[in-house]
């Protein structure tokens, strides 16, 4: 993964063009019925977002197939498809699976699974945390066993491939196991998103691929990077519930008047918009940190995902508010973002647990 | 502007000495006013004026620049912060031959102006001034009151706003005028500040008289002038910013450096305010550069002022907070001081309501009430 390539109109460009296709390929109508399908996978709009507009592969070299893009563009990417709610696994397997194998540095890994990653033709799922009270651990018998539980595996069931973190004797480290491996058992869960299912996956001695050697500074820096990609999901969605709550409060009246005249809701309207452009700051100032520069991306993805998950729920549930009976529904959208928004606070620590961390930062912990 | 920074180090290690043995730690209006001056003749205060004015006609950012490496120089503040950033550039734009004569004056502090617009009947309705300018002759006849005036004890001119036409809609029929504060008439009262200072004041007018040449830009149109003033400082409030996270950082690097216990709860504010202040900065910064790169900033400004003056607010609270008893019992004036004088960062300039009020409007395009 490289740091910014693109300039910042290069970037708008791009935005547009990704939107665009998701406005046609991903409405609301085609959510739902992906969502009552079950299947946790919009094939169309993944195909054409991973193959035609190349998506897939932001994050990959192009000898390897991909793009050759950083963080500045996958955020924009992430934004537009949290925006568009397409039941897609871009996090999953383009980002936390894609950058899971680059950050290995295994060159042999990087020959084997980026290209079917970068066109999409293969999807991965980053098993990274642990079940309630278990460790993962690697065994090395005759080839590596896996044994343990991970939670909230995004897109475990469509997935062909985990990537896995285990302890091993000598520390952490990073495994691939084919889903049809023995011993794997996928689990779905009752996943809040309804766009983004989750499972709990069991590894009862499954045999795994050792990528790379010792990956405890790999997590560290992958754990930043998702939490730079839960921010952008974050601020996509934040940015559309504030396009959705002042339009909704310009058309519908109360009193003889739009309720969006009322100041209650309009500071309320004001206020989403002061969140959403700190966030898009603090989204554009995270994704330029070069990741090479550990330190800086460890603190400044803290950060921005401290914001975030402090301001995108609260901007969902005013959003709720402002629409009042109609915003309760089921019918309604919001509550399809609410979910997403909810599931990415928790996603790799919420704004009180990076607090906490940047408390150890900062030298506030006694 | 590496050379030019470099030699304002020069510059500010030759003159700061110079003026610390001069005044000796004096700290008054008249020390400030030196220290204008002096900065004034090394066209560092005037940097960003064209050079007819004696400035250095600098854009944006290399100002900006200047005015960091002499906030760390620990050089003291410029009094006439109102007359440089706002009435001149102003003056420059609008004024005649007459009124552009002052300019020069405003950066050697000859001429320290102020600007009355409040009144007690025109703060956040400032187009609702009722300060009379009746047209006589070749003379407008001012009559009124304008308050909060920001500098008013020691101001020599004010830019000064009154209804010029009281029949046109409330926009339309305001003039700028500009006067010296010596015009007989004139009355100047100090007003204490819940921090005890007295930083503005309230002029009255009665039946106060100058020229037709006072007109600052067309008639009527005082309005648009004045709102040319207030957007002058566009970076400003971007400067503001930055400060703050400064100044968040440094107050969090001495309580992690201090030997007093901090409660997890306090730790989690401190952490909290260093997340907004860090993403307040950024914002900043993106700001500037866009600005930099030629580009108008638009509803930043009034975002930056919001979440700057509630956020410059929360940090006195919290180091009120962290003062204790001593916050109370005058051990600790500095913090007591500080928490008052914060209560204006979400008055001044437009109130909080009012900023939400105009991104809503302007931003949002939600219906007015
Ligand atoms: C330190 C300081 C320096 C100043 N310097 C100057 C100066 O140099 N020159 C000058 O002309 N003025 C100056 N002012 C005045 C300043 O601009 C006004 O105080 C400010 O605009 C608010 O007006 P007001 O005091 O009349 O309050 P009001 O407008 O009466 O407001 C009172 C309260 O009502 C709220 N409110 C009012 N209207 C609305 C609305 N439509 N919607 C929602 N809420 C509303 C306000 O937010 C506020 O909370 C200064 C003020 C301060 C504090």
């Amino acid at each position: 993964m490289k740091n910014a390539t693109t300039t910042e109109a290069e970037r708008a460009e791009f935005r547009a063009s990704v939107r665009d296709y998701l406005s046609n390929a991903s409405p609301e109508t085609r959510v739902r019925s992906v969502i009552d399908s079950g299947t946790g996978l919009d094939e169309s709009t993944w195909k054409g977002l991973a193959a035609d507009l190349g998506i897939a592969g932001l994050l990959i070299a192009e000898e390897y197939g991909g793009q050759g893009m950083g963080m500045p563009e996958m955020a924009v990417a992430l934004e537009e498809a949290a925006r568009s709610l397409a039941v897609v696994p871009l996090l999953a397997s383009s980002v936390l699976s894609t950058l899971a194998i680059q950050l290995s540095g295994d060159e042999e890994a990087f020959k084997k699974y980026l290209p079917g990653l970068a066109d999409g033709s293969e999807i991965m799922a980053f098993a990274g945390l642990d079940g309630a009270g278990t460790t993962t651990l690697a065994r090395d018998e005759t080839f590596w066993g896996i044994y343990g539980t991970k939670t909230a595996v995004l897109n475990a069931n469509i997935a062909s491939r985990f990537l896995v973190v285990a302890s091993t004797p000598d520390g952490t480290g990073l495994f691939i196991v084919d889903g049809s491996a023995g011993g794997v058992v996928v689990n779905a869960q009752d996943a809040l998103d309804l766009t983004r299912p989750t499972a709990l996956v069991t590894f009862e001695g499954s045999e795994g691929t050792r990528v790379g050697g010792d990956f405890t500074d790999g997590l560290k820096s992958l754990l930043s990077l998702g939490r730079i990609a839960t921010s952008a999901e974050l601020l996509g969605i934040s940015e559309r519930l504030m396009e959705i709550s002042v339009d909704y409060a310009k058309t519908r009246e109360q009193f003889g008047k739009p309720i969006g005249a009322f100041q209650a809701i309009k500071h309320r309207c004001s206020e989403m918009f002061a969140h959403v452009e700190s966030m898009r700051a603090a989204v554009a100032a995270a994704a330029l940190v070069d990741p090479e520069d550990t330190a800086a991306l460890h603190e400044q993805a803290l950060v921005v995902k401290a914001y975030c998950a402090r301001f995108a729920p609260w901007i969902a549930e005013a959003t709720i508010q402002v629409h009042g009976g109609i915003g309760y529904t089921w019918e309604h959208v919001a509550h399809l973002y609410l979910r997403r928004v909810k599931t990415d606070e928790v996603l790799f620590g919420d704004a009180l647990a990076c607090r906490d961390e940047l408390q150890e930062i900062l030298g506030l912990t006694a | 502007m590496d050379d030019l920074l470099a030699e304002l180090r020069t510059w500010l290690s030759d003159a700061l000495p110079k003026w610390k043995a001069k005044w000796n730690g004096d700290t008054s209006w008249d020390a400030l006013c030196d220290w204008q001056r002096m900065m004034a003749e090394g066209k560092w205060a005037t940097a960003s004026w064209p050079v007819e004015y004696g400035g250095r006609g600098l854009g944006t950012m290399d100002v900006l620049a200047i005015e960091d490496v002499v906030a760390a120089s620990g050089a003291p503040q410029i009094p006439g912060m109102i007359g440089l950033k706002n009435v001149a550039p102003t003056l420059m734009k609008f004024g005649n031959d007459e009124q552009r004569k002052s300019v020069v004056r405003i950066g050697s502090t000859d001429e320290v102006w102020c600007q009355g617009f409040s009144e007690p009947g025109a703060g956040s309705d400032l187009a609702n001034v009722r300060a009379s300018g009746r047209l006589e002759g070749d003379e407008f006849v001012i009559n009124g009151q304008k308050v909060w005036t920001s500098n008013g004890m020691h101001a020599s001119h004010m830019q000064l706003l009154a209804r010029t036409n009281p029949d046109a809609p409330k926009h339309k029929g305001i003039s700028a005028i500009t006067l010296s504060m010596k015009t007989p008439g004139v009355e100047v009262r100090p007003i204490k500040q819940i921090n005890g200072g007295a930083e503005f004041a309230e002029v009255f007018f009665t039946d106060v008289r100058v020229p037709v040449a006072n007109l600052l830009g067309p008639l009527h149109e005082g309005w648009m002038v004045t709102m040319t003033t207030l957007g002058h400082e566009r970076a400003g409030v971007a400067v503001f910013a930055g400060r703050l996270e400064q100044r968040i950082r440094g107050l969090i690097e001495d309580v992690a450096k201090g030997d007093t216990r901090i409660s997890p709860v306090v730790a989690d504010e401190l952490a909290e305010m260093y997340v907004e202040a860090r993403v307040l900065g950024a914002m900043a910064r993106q700001m500037l550069n866009k600005i930099a790169q030629g580009g108008t900033p638009s509803s930043e400004q009034s975002v930056i002022k919001m979440v700057w003056s509630e956020l410059s607010q929360r940090v006195d609270t919290v180091v009120m907070g962290l003062a204790g008893v001593e916050g109370v019992t005058g051990d600790n004036h500095a913090a007591a001081l500080g928490y008052l004088s914060a209560r204006s960062a979400t008055i001044a300039a437009g109130t909080s309501d009012i900023v939400k009020n105009i991104i809503g409007d302007r931003v949002l395009g939600l219906p007015r009430d």
